[in-house]
């Protein structure tokens, strides 16, 4: 168990690590961040003060030793706009954008896994066609245009909603449901497939042949082995979920971690960046660990336990 | 050793049998029809079985795959799913239970009628442990509580066999042998306390020495606890090790039914006749075998008439104008086939041997 | 001067290390098959049968060169039988073929039935393009297959069609050694019987060596001349087929007749084995069988029983061989 820890552990570094890496060439190689901040008329020796303030007249090697040096002494650097501490900036963002993804995610599963669930019970009728082809709407739909329709109807024609900010609970409505509709659509449709799949299994048949009734067939034969493969998608919603926090918190101008990283990019601000990224890298990495344990509890088959051998 | 009851001890599983009638049939097919749908038409799979089964009798029903051996019980049951369209009528025990709603069925399924499927390792759920899925029996038809169907699951497991029973109780199917199981399935299948357990090919993913086992287990249950039993199979060794009834069916249809010395020694049917020739034996000089000719029809793409005479020997006019009826050829021996009756001849004759 | 055997093996052994998560040594030893000898003449028909696990199909894989052994050699016409794909292997290959149990699975679905029973000669660069044609339509006939078959695709035709197919693609080459592994469990009664046939026709006609692999007892009598019964990796039991099925010498041998299911009206006396076969991972030690054994003694837990030849030119892996056949002669 330590040697399988030790393993995951290791991986996640490794990961991680490369994420840094791949960040900080791209990074580097794509704008030069004396231009940006500056602006691209600061006379000459300006930019030559600041390349060399920043370490940006090394060689490309060093200024990556020097960074890496600092990650791994915990030093996540300091923004080059202001000089302010990359990591005290982040960590300030970092509950604004977790007050719309922690909700988001919950709002997905609600939505996603009993429309899953009810169109594979109603499979091939009515109810399940139109369920699945909301669904394909969900997810084919960007979360830009559909952030925009929202902000259309609630907040310009019927002016419910406040078109952006986060002054009281209704300017969390719309991008948390922004965030959460395609998550949904993709859970939903993933979900019916797993629960198709249990449904044509000898065991389920075994359950129903039994005398128990159909409902206690569903909670206690199907769901379980139904969240088997579904709990891997939802790891993966993670993901996505930190990608649509980027496109929801511009278009409705929310301060999170989302609307720094943009401004950030564009100034090639590169310690803000990378902080940006570890933390969402931290974010992932957690959720597959977690998704990994889930698994252990729920499928018998993947815990640790001697090959079975015949009692005698 | 195998006691109907579940021990004194449990007094909330004391639940009285209910009283077999030993006169009329304990169940009564009549006219039982399965179609799927497929795509835009239907593919007729049954049409229209007769069949009825005496408490405590044991009834062999063999055919090859696709012949609708498995999907008649399935269709009994109404475990078939929405896909099949089942008609014809089913009376268990008195009551015509193919009018009763999928709540009623709850009542006869696991209870009245329980059955054993052919793949162990499918069939038991993989993320409940084997006392679970036991247990699970005992609290839905007998009100047993959690320790009590506990208890008596652990002595179910003992009863059919399974060493260290305790310790089998916590174990996940995966972990176990597809001996150990299917011993495990039959256990389920007594909680209930059935009047009629159906073994659906009970022993064929399972190697010899461990068939040999489990159908041991079978006729021990049967002849202690006194339930009917019908075992399928295409085994014939198998049911003729087990069953005193067999009923031969080809293409939806049971095309020959007896005792198993009539199936046996004076077999009727040209189906019937044809696999008893087709098939080595383990004793007695060694012949060459007498295969069928020809292949079985696709559901879908019976020929008119009766679906065995294209590959049938003696096949007549009469035979491709006609689908022929079950009619009694003697006491308790009944055959679908309008050849004429000649109860000498053991095997099929050689001719057409080959495809 | 005496010509060697079609097939001869001495030793094969063939351990797998397999991961044993939980354990504190990860690894463990998978002895699917531990010395196993082997001696099939030209035109005899050697049955292997035995339980799932017992090693039977390793063996043939061994046998074929197609796996690599841990130990062991394996002689064709008193050629060696190499592992690594190399010339010899190459003609090797045109020399013995194997037969599998799933007739779909061995087929690929997007070709034609002709294009892949003429696959091995295109392979093999033998015949010109109507040589090679007018072959494979003979030998689709010969398989009783007609000559619109050829240009089907696997999945038009019935189980039974499609075992005739591999079949006749294992013929192609004119193979000495036809290993068949299963080749009819996957099809129904009426089906088997023909292709039990088409094998012992064939056989005669062609002269073929079979090594044919299977669990059903029955099927085997039908075609073998001689059995060999497999436990643990291990051949328990070897000796002429109706010898051996009528008076069984090994305590597991006895055991498996027995356990055929037959009508009750015959009489057999069955003898039950407790428990499951132990997995290849913890192989008894002495003689494998001892623990479902109802002669063991403790000799038979120390000591491994070798393949000891009898008085009636059977060899059995029993260190009571003689005891267990005096004391059922006695009871008969």
């Amino acid at each position: 168990m330590i040697a399988y820890a030790a393993i995951r552990l290791f991986r996640a570094v490794l990961t991680l690590w490369l994420l840094v890496s791949i960040t900080f060439l791209v990074m580097r190689l794509t704008g030069d961040p004396a231009l940006q901040i500056m602006s691209v008329e600061a006379p000459p020796d300006a930019i030559a003060a600041f390349e060399r303030f920043w370490g940006l007249d090394q060689p490309l090697w060093r200024q990556y030793l020097t960074y890496i040096g600092g990650l791994a002494q915990g030093d996540f650097g300091v923004s080059m706009r202001d000089g302010q501490s990359a990591l005290a900036l982040v960590v300030d963002r970092v509950p604004a954008t977790l007050s719309l993804t922690v909700p988001a995610l919950v709002l997905t599963l609600l939505i996603g896994l009993p429309a899953g669930v009810y169109a594979a019970l109603r499979r091939n009728t009515t109810a399940d066609r139109l369920t699945m082809m909301s669904s394909v709407i969900g997810y084919t739909v960007p979360s830009f245009v559909l952030a925009l329709v929202l902000v259309l109807v609630f907040a310009v024609w019927l002016q419910w909603l406040p078109a952006s900010g986060a002054d009281d609970w209704r300017g969390y409505l719309m991008p948390i449901v922004t965030l959460a509709l395609p998550g949904a659509a993709v859970i939903a449709r993933f979900t019916r497939s797993a629960m198709i799949e249990v449904l044509n299994q000898p065991y389920v048949r075994t359950a129903t042949g039994k005398g128990v009734i159909w409902r206690r067939v569903v909670s206690r034969h199907v769901l379980p082995n139904a969240a088997i493969p579904t709990v891997t998608i939802v790891g993966f919603m993670v993901g996505s979920l930190m990608a649509g926090t980027i496109i929801v918190e511009t278009v409705f101008a929310w301060p999170g971690v989302g609307q720094l990283l943009i401004n950030a990019v564009g100034n090639r601000d590169l310690a803000i960046v990378q902080t940006i990224l570890l933390f969402v890298g931290i974010c992932m990495v957690t959720a597959n660990l977690a998704v990994d344990i889930a698994y252990g509890w729920i499928d018998p088959r993947t815990r640790r336990r001697t090959v079975a051998t015949s009692p005698r | 050793m195998l006691a109907p009851d579940l021990g004194a001890g449990d007094a909330a599983l004391g639940a009285p049998q209910p009283t077999r009638s030993t006169a009329a049939a304990l169940l009564e097919v009549r006219q039982l029809t399965v179609a799927f749908a497929a795509g835009m038409r239907d593919l007729p799979v049954l049409h229209g079985l007769n069949l009825s089964v005496a408490p405590g009798e044991t009834l062999g029903m063999v055919g090859e795959s696709g012949c609708g051996k498995s999907v008649t019980w399935l269709a009994v049951l109404r475990l078939l799913g929405t896909t099949a369209k089942v008609g014809g009528t089913v009376s268990f025990a008195g009551q015509t239970i193919s009018d009763w709603d999928d709540r009623a069925m709850t009542a006869i399924r696991g209870r009245r009628i329980a059955m054993i499927s052919q793949d162990p390792m499918s069939a038991l759920n993989p993320v409940h442990t084997i006392g679970r899925q036991i247990a699970e029996v005992l609290v839905t038809h007998r009100g047993a509580s959690a320790t009590a169907a506990k208890a008596a699951a652990k002595r179910l497991l003992d009863q059919v066999g399974v060493p260290a029973a305790g310790s089998i109780f916590g174990r996940y199917p995966h972990e176990l042998s597809g001996g150990m199981n299917q011993r495990a399935m039959i256990a389920m299948c007594l909680a209930g306390q059935p009047d009629l357990l159906i073994a659906d090919e009970p022993t064929t993913a399972l190697d010899v020495t461990i068939q040999a086992q489990i159908l041991d287990l079978l006729r021990q249950i049967q002849r202690d606890l006194g339930m009917a039993l019908v075992l399928v199979s295409h085994d014939l060794g198998v049911v003729a090790e087990v069953c005193r009834r067999v009923a031969v069916m080809y293409c939806g249809r049971i095309v020959e039914q007896g005792s198993t010395d009539d199936i046996f020694d004076r077999p009727y049917h040209p189906y019937t006749r044809g696999l008893l020739a087709a098939l080595p034996n383990l004793d007695g000089p060694r012949r060459r075998l007498q295969p069928i000719p020809g292949t079985v029809p696709a559901p879908g793409a019976l020929p008119p008439g009766c679906p065995f005479a294209p590959r049938c020997p003696g096949v007549h006019a009469a035979c491709r104008s006609s689908v022929p009826v079950l009619r009694p050829v003697a006491a308790g021996h009944a055959v679908a086939c309008v050849g004429p009756v000649d109860r000498t001849v053991a095997a099929m004759p050689a001719a057409g041997a080959e495809a | 001067m005496t010509a060697p055997p079609l097939l001869e093996a001495r030793d094969l052994a063939c351990h797998f290390k397999v991961s044993r998560p939980g354990r504190r040594r990860g690894h463990a030893l998978l002895k699917a098959v531990d010395g196993v000898d082997l001696v099939l003449q030209r035109g005899r028909t050697l049955g292997l049968v035995g339980e799932s696990g017992c090693g039977k199909s390793t063996t043939a894989k061994l046998v074929l060169g197609l796996m690599p052994r841990t130990s062991g050699q394996v002689w064709l016409a008193g050629e060696p039988v190499d592992t690594a794909a190399g010339h010899r292997w190459r003609r090797l290959r045109r020399r013995a073929q194997l037969v599998h149990q799933d007739p779909l699975g061995a087929l690929d679905r997007r070709l034609t039935v002709g294009y892949q029973v003429m696959e091995p000669l295109i392979v093999h660069r033998i015949g010109s393009r109507a040589d090679r044609r007018a072959k494979v339509l003979a030998l689709l006939q010969a398989v009783g297959l007609g000559p619109d078959v050829a240009t089907r695709h696997p999945h038009e035709l019935s189980g039974g069609q499609r075992q005739r197919v591999v079949l006749a693609r294992a013929l192609i080459l004119e193979p000495d050694l036809v290993v068949c592994d299963e080749p009819i469990s996957a099809l129904d009664v009426s089906i088997q019987a023909q292709v039990v046939n088409l094998l012992q026709d064939l056989r005669e006609r062609l002269g073929h060596t079979y090594l044919f692999i299977s669990h059903d007892l029955k099927a085997v009598r039908q075609i073998s001349d001689e059995i060999a019964v497999m436990y643990l990796g291990r051949i328990v039991e070897q000796g002429p087929a109706e010898d051996l099925l009528r008076m069984p010498g090994h305590p597991y041998t006895q055991a498996l007749v027995s356990a055929v299911p037959a009508r009750a009206a015959t009489g057999r006396r069955r003898i039950l084995l407790e428990g499951d076969p132990p997995s290849p991972i913890d192989v008894p030690p002495g003689c494998a069988f001892h623990p479902r054994c109802r002669f063991a003694q403790d000799r038979c837990r120390g000591e491994r029983p070798t393949l000891r030849p009898q008085a009636d030119g059977r060899r059995v892996a029993c260190h009571f061989a003689e005891a267990i056949a005096a004391g059922a002669g006695a009871a008969a």
